[in-house]
């Protein structure tokens, strides 16, 4: 069943049935944590989250329950932010500028420790190409499964499994040398 | 910690005044009265635009023949169908031939190197210029001050393609009004993208109007009326014969 709104979208009906606010709350931390890993910078993260939703809110009456998972949708409006952020700030994050990750449970002993492992994991994330970085932000940031990373970066499952072990364990012996 | 524990080291809990804000500006945020009365006065001076536009395209295609005949010419030569008919009233005739009153006559190399035009160079074949009255095949009538020139061909079936031509003194308008009867039309054509009226029939000698013989083009040039009869030939034809004169 399909009816006109505002716009002239001519949209389906069942589209209503989400609760949408449980829905944003749901996926707003998946969302921030996925630029989180993809840009080291919470400031930049915060704002692309939020143009992110609403985004998705302009158009949300033309999302389709039937056409796709609510995830695979939110996340390629999340992947376009993200563009257009590139084009727009062209990329150029200076090493420097990475922000220290400050982990509150720890005591005050080990966070000065674990603030430089994970700023120095910041910088190895960083210095990995593009597109390990963008499957690393997906799989640890939005805790996206590998099906999920495959279908919204146009790669094979296994593809997708083989660049993240592979990856993974050059993170593991970078680390392991540095620290 | 297993070979990929340490990855998930890095997330956070977005703070929570963000997502507030996030929810706040989307799912909880109603259309604004401002914002529906922006669709609202949108959709009106859309409205109001299109209004504009048909109002501007009606008041040209209604007022002005060049417009019209040029829309009928485009559409005659795409699809051979005539959409735009400028339908006659009887109210005001013009001069007829039978009105004209005999008053000299002169050769046709004469009546050449008299006229400031050049009589057509493309007609039909197997027609020949026809003697008119006596052995002359132009008549003129009215020499002085404004003479009018008749000349007529004629093929081995009599049938006839008459020109005349006169000093552009009708004020001539391809929306004047001619006496053709009710049942008559008149459609507007382009002659060397002039525009130009094309009508069926023609007077006979009793000065009846007869609108199944043949038909007759009327257009201005340069200061000069034309009014070319055929009595047997299709539009396209005796256009062709118009754009044939200089």
């Amino acid at each position: 069943m399909f009816r006109i709104i505002d716009g002239g979208y001519v949209v389906q009906s069942q589209s209503s049935s989400i609760n949408w606010e449980q829905t944003f709350r749901e996926y707003i931390p998946r969302i921030y944590n996925f630029f989180l890993y993809r840009l080291c910078n919470r400031m930049v993260a915060e704002d692309l989250t939020a143009a992110t939703f609403e985004r998705a809110w302009k158009s949300h009456r033309r999302y389709r329950e039937n056409l796709g998972a609510f995830s695979t949708w939110i996340f390629t409006i999340a992947q376009r932010v993200m563009a257009d952020h590139f084009r727009r700030e062209h990329h150029e994050i200076s090493l420097d500028v990475i922000e220290l990750f400050i982990d509150t449970e720890t005591s005050v002993e080990d966070a000065s420790q674990h603030q430089q492992n994970l700023a120095h994991l910041r910088k190895l994330l960083y210095m990995l190409p593009p597109r390990d970085q963008e499957l690393i932000a997906l799989r640890y940031g939005a805790e996206l499964t590998s099906r999920q990373i495959a279908q919204l970066t146009n790669l094979s499952e296994t593809n997708v499994n083989t660049i993240l072990s592979r990856a993974i364990q050059k993170l593991r012996k970078s680390l392991e040398v540095t620290l | 910690m297993n070979h990929e524990q340490f990855l998930h080291q890095f997330r956070e809990s977005p703070r929570q005044e963000m997502v507030e804000r996030i929810i706040e500006n989307t799912v909880l945020k109603a259309p604004s009265e401002k914002k529906q009365l922006i669709h609202f006065t949108n959709s009106w001076k859309r409205i109001a635009a299109i209004f504009v536009v048909g109002s501007i395209c009606s008041l040209i295609l209604f007022t002005s023949p060049e417009v019209r005949a040029q829309i009928d010419n485009t559409l005659r030569r795409i699809s051979g169908i005539l959409v735009l008919t400028t339908q006659i009233l009887p109210e005001e005739s013009f001069s007829t031939p039978q009105a004209i009153m005999l008053n000299n006559t002169i050769s046709i190399e004469q009546a050449q190197s008299f006229v400031p035009f050049k009589l057509p160079t493309l007609l039909p074949a197997n027609y020949e210029i026809a003697p008119y009255i006596l052995d002359w095949s132009i008549l003129v009538v009215a020499a002085e001050p404004d003479p009018v020139f008749q000349i007529r061909w004629i093929n081995d079936d009599h049938e006839v393609i008459s020109l005349i031509t006169s000093i552009d003194n009708t004020n001539y308008d391809p929306d004047i009004q001619l006496n053709l009867g009710e049942d008559n039309y008149a459609r507007e054509v382009l002659v060397n993208r002039q525009p130009a009226l094309l009508y069926n029939g023609s007077w006979e000698a009793n000065q009846e109007y007869d609108p199944s013989s043949g038909i007759r083009l009327i257009w201005t040039h340069n200061g000069i009326f034309y009014s070319l009869f055929a009595s047997d030939l299709e539009d396209v034809e005796i256009i062709s014969i118009a754009e044939s004169i200089e």
